[in-house]
């Protein structure tokens, strides 16, 4: 029933337009195209710098599901690309907490995933942009639909099935596709507000402020926990076993001749084996470079070798760091071993490069093999690099590697140059490996260099 | 043959009284908070239907009655007896 109140709003209230902030709430519907527009161009772009490839797409994301809340229960388009942005939107989570733990550094080393996130994130932006483009020309078939529409529609549904097979054609068609929807979402939007249709929006509980801090909290914790639980290489720990008797005797030898005492305590059985009948011993532990509170050593023994003539000289390079720092990632010892292609040292990559990195613990020593063990050709220089992360709570961290190089020209010099890199506790997104020489924020590093004439 | 009835067309004092009565009117709404301001435009400017409403804010239309009979009741307070 009308009452003389009812009638007296309706006279009064239709002299004068609604404030603009009742305009959107009443109709959001606009704000929602836009959001959607804004979101999809986001969500696209790739700018490698200061770390827009993630924060561009996490707030076109964030566009994308503030826009669809509201339009889903339209049309059919509409509502599979809600669901399309949902799972675009985990699918980017999950890269972002995979992209700040250990396992993004090694890449195809162990499975592709990054590969799949590219793969499956671009086949479902283009799938997002269909649903759009089919969504607008739903909107747009009520009143008069100009024909050039439906084969535009045709021309996206073939060039998805084609750039599935040829990904250039992927690529140039979004983009195209991208700049047809741009067009056809802004005419809409102008067009829709012309006719004063009657969209049919979702109820929205949450505002979107407190949706975008709830979001964006979320996604941050989320970050910051994969970060900080799965920074460091997976290690295997496990109690120092007992010597044997002929190890004990060779370690007894290498310090007759004049390796550091703790260094030979160091060796396992099977490494010390291989320096039965060391003749010679060459030692490096001045550091040339020093940011760490820890010290890097090189060792090389002379042994005997089956070829008669042939020098072969063991390289031993050690770490150990004073005190017990803080263990915030993933930390390398790598050696840079100069070879010129093999004309004056030869060291052969497979089965000859051995190691460990041990701790104490409660007054027992615990031990465990380095994560990787890396090989680089480069410039005539090979360089090995053993990644290694520690646990808190124990002392003297120490380890080593140790591989063996033959002197192939008589008169060379051997040039060794043995880098520690510690990751510090500045946070590094996405994950980086340490590399040596390279400057990285987050690294800190200590080098030693060993040069002698074996002759 | 008898003449058809004119109808009635408001005074010039009549037209200032509406025309002042709408001034405070709308005062008076500027004034309630934006939740109510929101659903009485809908009601009595775009005209939706309470069935709408409801669908559109994701609730009852008992509730949208209800959320619509206070501010009106508020709108009847502040103004007086002089809508009636």
């Amino acid at each position: 029933m009308t009452d003389s109140m009812d009638k007296i709003l309706i006279r009064d209230l239709s002299s004068l337009p609604p404030p603009d902030s009742i305009v959107a709430d009443t109709t959001p519907w606009r704000r929602a195209l836009t959001y959607i527009l804004i979101g999809q161009v986001l969500s696209m772009l790739t700018a490698e710098r200061y770390r827009l490839e993630y924060v561009l797409p996490l707030i076109g994301y964030l566009y994308l599901l503030l826009g669809y809340r509201i339009v889903r229960k339209e049309n059919g388009a509409l509502k599979a690309g809600w669901v399309i942005t949902i799972v675009r939107s985990c699918v980017f989570f999950l890269q972002l907490c995979y992209d700040a733990t250990f396992f993004s550094t090694q890449k195809a080393d162990i499975l592709p995933i990054d590969e799949y996130f590219r793969v499956s994130l671009g086949v479902l932006c283009l799938l997002q942009l269909l649903t759009i483009h089919t969504a607008v020309y739903r909107l747009w078939e009520n009143h008069n639909p100009p024909k050039r529409r439906f084969y535009i529609s045709i021309a996206a549904y073939w060039m998805l099935v084609l750039g599935l097979i040829f990904y250039p054609v992927l690529l140039y068609g979004s983009v195209a596709l991208l700049l047809i929807t741009i067009h056809d979402l802004l005419q809409l939007n102008q067009e829709l507000s012309d006719v004063g249709y009657d969209f049919q929006t979702a109820p929205v509980k949450l505002p979107d402020r407190i949706f975008t801090v709830l979001t964006a909290a979320i996604t941050a914790a989320a970050v910051i926990i994969c970060g900080i639980c799965l920074r460091k290489a997976p290690m295997d720990f496990a109690p120092e076993q007992q010597s044997s008797a002929q190890a004990t005797q060779i370690r007894q030898e290498l310090c007759r001749l004049g390796m550091p005492e703790h260094i030979a305590a160091d060796l396992s059985d099977e490494d010390a084996l291989r320096f039965s009948g060391a003749s010679r011993i060459e030692i490096a532990s001045e550091q040339y470079e020093r940011e760490l509170d820890a010290t890097v050593t090189i060792v090389a023994v002379q042994v005997p070798v089956p070829r008669a003539g042939d020098d072969c000289w063991i390289v031993l390079n050690y770490f150990q760091y004073a005190g017990s720092p803080m263990f915030s990632g993933t930390n390398a010892l790598s050696a840079r071993h100069d070879v010129v292609d093999g004309t004056r040292w030869w060291v052969e990559r497979k089965n000859n490069t051995s190691g460990r990195v041990l701790y104490d613990l409660n007054g027992a020593t615990q031990e465990s093999d380095f994560f990787r063990i890396s090989y680089v050709l480069d410039y005539s220089y090979l360089t090995q690099s053993a990644l290694f992360s520690f646990p808190g709570g124990g002392e003297n961290y120490r380890g080593y590697f140790l591989y063996t190089a033959e002197l192939v020209n008589q008169g060379c010099i051997l040039n060794v140059v043995t880098t520690l890199t510690h990751q510090t506790m500045v946070p590094v997104y996405p994950a980086q490996l340490p590399a040596p020489a390279q400057g990285q924020i987050a690294f800190r590093e200590n080098v030693t260099q060993l040069q002698f004439y074996p002759e | 043959m008898e003449d058809a009835p004119i109808p009635s067309v408001p005074g010039p004092e009549e037209l200032l009284l509406q025309q002042e009565q709408s001034q405070r009117l709308h005062t008076a709404i500027r004034s309630l908070r934006k939740t109510d301001q929101q659903i009485l435009y809908r009601k009595y400017y775009y005209l939706q239907s309470t069935a709408q409403i409801a669908r559109e804010l994701g609730t009852t239309e008992r509730a949208v009655e209800g959320r619509l009979y206070r501010p009106k009741q508020k709108l009847r307070k502040t103004l007086g007896g002089d809508l009636l």
